[in-house]
Parts: structure tokens; C-alpha cells; sequence
């Protein structure tokens, strides 16, 4: 219905009078004159039973339109004079076209779903890609956007409006959560600041217009490639970064490929390899003898750089305070945490055991 | 319009990060509160739980009676501003203020009602057929307050919505928010970095550090009565002056001393909690606008004053401000007027400390010693 509203914005520049589209039933679902949109014109009956194509009655004339076979729309226009049947036959040949071409569309959003997915043989792409007049050789950055299942359709509808221009970027649902942005990457050059800050600027406005609506989501941001046919990896590298981002990134809205860090490598291990590494790091489960201050404690402490008089400024605690807290994570652990060598691998097992701890609770228990 | 209410709030994420404890605030209705910190400290976090857009791990949030801990963001009557306008580029002025209208089905007249609305409140009334690529900074700005404007929530949400701007701009926004606030009438909570914001447009200001509120206080009052070294270095531009320094009692006085300058304290230093200290160190908090050259004042307050190298003049029209050094090792910088200073670069100065507006901090945990 999109591409009948679309045409009747355009003829009400152009056209000197008004128009409208209707349904058989009388339904206007489209007019130049939007305050008539959603009425019903009583005069729908009279014209679906004349057998000819245009009618005319009470100051306006009426034409049906066929799509294949079957009449689906009538067309009307104020004033009965001869000329104006011109208009309403240029008017049904111009809805006819959009609605052709939204035809066209679905198929070319299905084509771009299975290079995404993978359905496609690669030698077909490239000559689709044609077919389908999408630019091949553009490069081009995916992005995932996880939402939940009642803002879905909202977050659909904001981000299309938000790239309404198709040759910038393709804005496609692949299921009840998860949408897709195909982002047209062909300005951006090759270095690797810009290409840096592409993304993180593309993909914070997503993130900002959809809040600035009350949705909220996550996103997971794909690697530029170089032609259409590697969106499929865009697509996976996106994916990955969406999932290793819920477990080792719980804090921020964005994970992006580029920027996994630690967790990509962690992520890939097998959960079994894993174990192991927890039960060696921490036997006896001693990690979960630390009560909730000292996991704090641990976490200042990294983040102060193993700092130890700007981890208790910031805690505002005494430093013997500290000192203590830290031997007792000695005691439990086995690991003195002043020391590099065990804070490395106190840290990595801790990111371990986040993981092993995201296995046991099933994969798909949040938005993203 | 409506109160807020956080109750014992938590942002926990699997691992043990912290980004916010035990966050607790009661927000009157039409209140203009500020929540400002640096980056990090878990500010857009508590504001993001409030908006929905974060689930909150523990306590509960409350708007007016409604607890909303599990509404959906988009049924929390609220509207957020967000430093990215967000604008939809093909959309004029006009459909970007009535988009969201769109979304919730309201009826065309309502949505006109509503946008010719907020554009009189804002004066853009002339800009609504325009796109935003055809408007400046200011004017997209107000656009995107347009566009919270028309939902008419009970809460208006704002995070750094200023940051995008130029100086100038910047403060001209500044007046036209505050303004905003007095006409709607509304609650507004607004995120910051950027504590002259905090200090110029809230009611009440929330001091975050490392996910804990630090102080919930007036402007006046954060200035004033900081209660840590954290707040006192954060408000006031340029910051407070620490000075390591030892408490030193003499019969009923009190005295501090530091790089062999004893400063003699006012008699309402004379309390247990500092005479006990006699011996200790303390960290000394000195605002530079209680550092003065000014000749009278210095042979008025021999036991407030000492000599200092002069650094650096720094001339600003309506105050000066001069960084010097003491004895060599300890940094000052002084707000002095610019009307009676002569002090000269490369000179040395005599300078007095107002002690009536010092401060005094535990050295370890950095709390003020007298609240």
C-alpha cells in the first residue's frame, strides 16, 4: 500500500486536482488529499456493477483499475469533464508500475535473504545482482539488530524510514527479532581510521535513533566487503560479534567484529578445554568462596592498573582494607593478584568462567 | 509530570562488573535533576534502567506510584534526547516531530495539534517544511527537543544532548533547556560530563563516581559543602586546590601546616573531630577564589598568608587567574581580581588564604572531616 500512498504524495504536486485510490469495498486507501484517507465513498458499489471502465456521478469520475485479471483498485478525481479520464488513465498506468516494481522488490529482498544466508550459488550472484539492479562491486558493511519481539515491528518501520534511501542502505527482517542493515560502504576509503570511525558512527546512529523511539537493542556490526556476494560474511562475522558480545560484553549496546578482543579467542575454545582450565585456575570451585565485595575489589583493582592506593581511593576503603581482601583471595585461590602472572590468569579464567556459566544457562534466554 | 523514585538500584553484569550500587534518589515532581560524573561512572547506565532501555538487576524504579521495572520503554511515558539528533534525513522538520505520534496510531489532527504545538513553544514554526540537512547545529537540536516535546511524557530524559554543539552554542542551548523546563513544567532528568552544565541548569545535582552516588546536593551546596576530595575537585572550574598538609593544635587553635607555611584555621575548626587529629595529615582543600593577591587582605591575614613564585597570568577580562608555585614543588592556582592584581610573571607574590572557605579531608579515605 506504501507504493500507492508514495504515488499520491507525488500527483498532488503535480496534479491541479484531487485524487484518490480505493478499494472494490469503497475503502480510500490512499488520496492527495489526506484528510478523506481511511473514509469509505458510498459510490464504490455503483462502480464495481457498471461494466464500463469509468463512471461518473455526484462531481467526481471514477475508473477501475485491473492488476492480471482481477480488478482490485478504482481511481477517482474531482470533475466530470472529458480530460480529466486522461489523468485517471495516466494515474492507473503510473499505480500499476509501482506496484510492479514492489513486486520486484520482494523478490529482490528474498535474493539478498539467501546471499545472506548462503542459498545462493555463487556463480548465480553476480548475474542476479544485475538482474536485480544491485550494484555488485560496492563494498558494504551488515549489521544484526536484536530486539525484542513487541518493538520488532517498530524498530522495522523507524529504521526504514531512517535509510528510506535504498541505494545507501537495505533494511530486511529475518525473523521476529532480528533485523538486518545492509549499509552501502562505497565512500569511505581505505584507511583504517576512516573505516574505524565509519562504523562506529554508523552503527551509534542506529543505536540512537532506535532509543530515541523506546526500543531497545543490541547490535552486531559485520566487516566491510568488498562486493556483494561476501555480505554472507558480513553477515556470520556479525552474528559472532552480536554473540560474544552477550557474554563478554554484556555492558555495552554495540560488539563489533573488529573489536572482540579476549573473547573471540575464548569464545572458539571447546567448553570441555574449558572445564579444565576452571578447575586447574580454580580447584574446588574457589572462586565462588569470594563474596560479592571482593569480586568488586578484583574488579577496581584491574582497572586501576593492580594500583592498589587508587583501587581503595575508589573504593573508599582503608588500604589495609585492600590488602586484606587480597590476601583472602590468596588464601582461596591460590592467587596473589599483586602479581602480573596471576592476575593475567586469574582474569582470563574469570572471562572463562562467564562464558562456561553463559553455556549452562542456554544460548538464547536474552535479546540478543 | 510526575516524581521518580529509585530504590536500592543495581547494575550488575555477569563476572562481577558494578556499573551502578545501590543507587537511591527521590525526584520531586517538576524537579531539574542533573546526574553528572565522569565517563564510566555509571550515569547513563542508571538513566538508561529508568528509561528501559537496561534491565535493572536489583531495586526498584518507580514513576510517580508505578513501579516500572518491567514496562516496556515505549509504555513508560517518558521521551529521550540523546547527543545524536537521530533526525530522519528525508523527513521535514514537521514528519520527524510527528514520526513517533505515527508509531503510537494518534489521530492526524492530534499529531498537528502536537507539532504546531511544540514548534510555537520552540520557535520553528518556520522551519517545519525544512530537512534537517537545510538546518544548523542549534536548530536540529531543537528539533530533536521538538520531537520529545509532542509525546508530552511525564519524564523528559536527557543524555549529553548538548555535547554535539560548539562553545557558544553550547551555552545558548544551556538557557534555552532551562527554559523549556520552567514552561513544561515537567520532570527532567539530564546526563552530563560537564559539570559547568550540572552547576548552571539543575535544581539538584547527583555526583557519580565508579557506579555510587557521591553527593545528591544543590548547586550551591556541592560548592560549598563537598563531602569528599572526588566532589570537591569535580565542581568548580577550575578545580579546588589539595594541599598535603598537617593539622597542628596549640591550646584552642588550630593550625595547618605544609611546605613550612602555618596557616592559623577559624575558630569553628576547633571541634573534636579535628583537634584529634593533632599530628595527622590532612588533605587541605583551597578554591582558587580563596587565594588572593589583593594587599589589603594579605596585611590583614598575616597568619593566612606566605610568598609564592608566579608561573603563569592568565587574563580573562572579568577575573584572572594565576598559576603559581610554592617553595618550588607545590602547584596553586589562584582567581584573583583583575582590577587590583599586579602580579607579574617571574616575580614572586604575597598571597593569603580566605580560611573561612577551606576545606579539610581525611588523607586515607578522602571523606571531609567536618560535614
Amino acid at each position: 500500500m506504501e507504493e500507492i500512498k508514495k504515488c499520491m504524495r507525488q500527483a498532488k504536486l503535480i496534479l491541479p486536482k484531487n485524487v484518490g485510490v480505493m478499494d472494490t469495498n469503497g475503502l480510500i486507501v490512499a488520496a492527495t488529499n489526506e484528510e478523506i484517507d481511511g473514509t469509505t465513498d458510498s459510490s464504490a458499489r455503483a462502480v464495481m456493477l457498471s461494466e464500463d471502465m469509468f463512471s461518473s456521478t455526484s462531481g467526481k469520475t471514477y475508473m477501475k483499475i485491473a492488476i492480471g485479471e482481477q480488478i482490485k483498485y478504482i481511481i477517482f478525481i474531482d470533475g466530470i469533464e472529458p480530460e480529466v479520464r486522461i489523468y485517471l488513465e495516466l494515474l492507473a498506468q503510473w499505480i500499476k508500475s509501482a506496484i510492479k516494481e514492489r513486486g520486484t522488490d520482494a523478490d529482490r529482498e528474498l535474493f539478498t535473504k539467501n546471499v545472506l544466508l548462503e542459498n545462493e550459488l555463487p556463480g548465480d550472484i553476480p548475474l542476479k545482482a544485475r538482474e536485480y539492479k544491485i550494484d555488485y562491486s560496492t563494498p558494504r558493511l551488515v549489521m544484526v539488530i536484536r530486539t525484542l519481539e513487541d518493538e520488532a515491528i517498530d524498530a522495522l518501520e523507524v529504521l526504514q524510514n531512517y535509510y528510506s534511501d535504498a541505494s545507501y542502505a537495505s533494511v530486511l527482517a529475518m525473523d521476529e527479532t532480528t533485523l538486518i542493515i545492509i549499509l552501502n560502504a562505497a565512500r569511505v576509503d581505505s584507511s583504517e581510521k576512516e573505516r574505524d570511525q565509519f562504523i562506529e558512527d554508523a552503527s551509534k546512529a542506529v543505536l540512537d535513533v532506535l532509543n530515541n523511539e523506546s526500543i531497545s537493542v543490541y547490535i552486531g556490526v559485520g566487516s566491510i566487503v568488498p562486493v556483494f556476494q561476501n555480505i554472507s560474511k558480513s553477515y556470520r562475522d556479525a552474528m559472532l560479534a552480536l554473540r560474544v558480545g552477550k557474554v563478554f560484553e554484556q555492558d555495552r549496546f554495540i560488539s563489533r567484529y573488529d573489536k572482540l578482543g579476549l573473547g573471540r579467542l575464548i569464545y572458539q575454545l571447546p567448553p570441555t578445554l574449558c572445564q579444565m582450565f576452571i578447575d586447574e585456575v580454580f580447584p574446588n570451585e574457589a572462586y565462588g568462596t569470594l563474596d560479592e565485595d571482593t569480586i568488586t575489589t578484583i574488579e577496581s583493582f584491574f582497572a586501576n592498573n593492580l594500583n592498589g592506593s587508587e583501587t581503595s581511593r575508589e573504593l573508599y576503603v582503608h588500604r589495609n582494607t585492600l590488602v586484606y581482601r587480597l590476601d583472602k583471595v590468596k588464601r582461596n585461590t591460590g592467587l596473589d593478584l599483586r602479581s602480573f602472572d596471576d592476575a593475567v590468569l586469574f582474569k582470563m579464567a574469570s572471562m572463562v568462567r562467564v562464558y562456561l556459566d553463559y553455556l549452562s544457562r542456554g544460548k538464547d534466554n536474552m535479546i540478543r | 509530570m510526575a516524581s521518580l523514585s529509585f530504590q536500592h538500584v543495581y547494575k550488575k553484569y555477569e563476572g562481577g562488573v558494578v556499573a551502578v550500587s545501590d543507587f537511591n534518589l527521590e525526584v520531586a515532581d517538576k524537579e531539574f535533576v542533573i546526574l553528572v560524573g565522569p565517563s564510566g561512572c555509571g550515569k547513563s547506565t542508571t538513566l538508561r534502567m529508568l528509561a528501559g532501555l537496561e534491565n535493572i538487576s536489583e531495586g526498584e524504579i518507580y514513576i510517580e506510584d508505578r513501579l516500572i521495572n518491567d514496562v516496556l520503554p515505549k509504555d513508560r511515558d517518558i521521551a529521550m534526547v540523546f547527543q545524536n539528533y537521530a533526525l530522519y534525513p528525508h523527513m521535514t522538520v514537521y514528519d520527524n516531530m510527528a514520526f513517533a505520534l505515527k508509531l503510537r496510531k494518534m489521530s492526524k489532527d492530534e499529531i498537528k495539534r502536537r507539532v504546531t504545538e511544540a514548534a510555537k513553544i520552540l520557535e520553528i514554526e518556520h522551519l517545519l517544511q525544512r530537512k534537517p540537512k537545510a538546518l544548523s547545529g542549534g536548530q536540529r537540536q531543537r528539533v530533536a527537543l521538538g520531537r520529545a516535546i509532542v509525546r508530552d511524557p511525564k519524564v523528559f530524559l536527557m543524555d549529553e544532548p548538548l555535547s554535539n554543539l560548539d562553545a557558544k552554542l553550547r551555552v545558548q542551548m544551556r538557557v534555552e533547556i532551562t527554559k523549556l523546563h520552567h514552561r513544561l513544567k515537567t520532570t527532567f532528568v539530564y546526563v552530563t560530563h560537564d559539570q559547568t552544565e550540572a552547576m548552571t541548569m539543575g535544581t539538584r545535582i547527583v555526583v557519580m563516581k565508579d557506579g555510587f552516588i557521591q553527593q545528591v546536593d544543590s548547586p550551591t551546596e556541592l560548592y560549598d559543602n563537598p563531602v569528599n576530595t572526588f566532589v570537591a575537585g569535580f565542581i568548580g572550574m577550575p578545580p579546588m586546590n589539595f594541599i598535603e598538609g598537617l593539622i597542628a593544635v596549640e591550646g584552642s587553635d588550630v593550625y595547618v601546616t605544609f611546605e613550612n607555611i602555618s596557616v592559623k584555621l577559624p575558630e569553628r575548626y576547633a571541634v573534636e573531630e579535628v583537634m584529634e587529629r593533632d599530628g595527622q595529615q590532612v588533605i587541605f582543600g583551597v578554591r582558587p577564589e580563596a587565594l588572593t593577591d589583593e594587599t589589603t587582605f594579605v596585611s590583614d591575614h598575616p597568619e593566612a598568608s606566605f610568598v609564592a613564585d608566579v608561573d603563569v597570568v592568565e587574563l580573562l577580562g572579568a577575573e584572572t587567574y594565576l598559576y603559581v608555585t610554592v617553595n618550588g614543588s607545590l602547584p596553586l592556582t589562584c582567581r584573583v581580581d583583575p582590577t587590583t592584581s599586579q602580579s607579574v610573571v617571574g616575580e614572586s607574590v604575597d598571597l593569603a588564604i580566605d580560611t573561612n572557605r577551606v576545606h579539610l579531608f581525611d588523607k586515607d579515605t578522602e571523606q571531609s572531616i567536618i560535614s
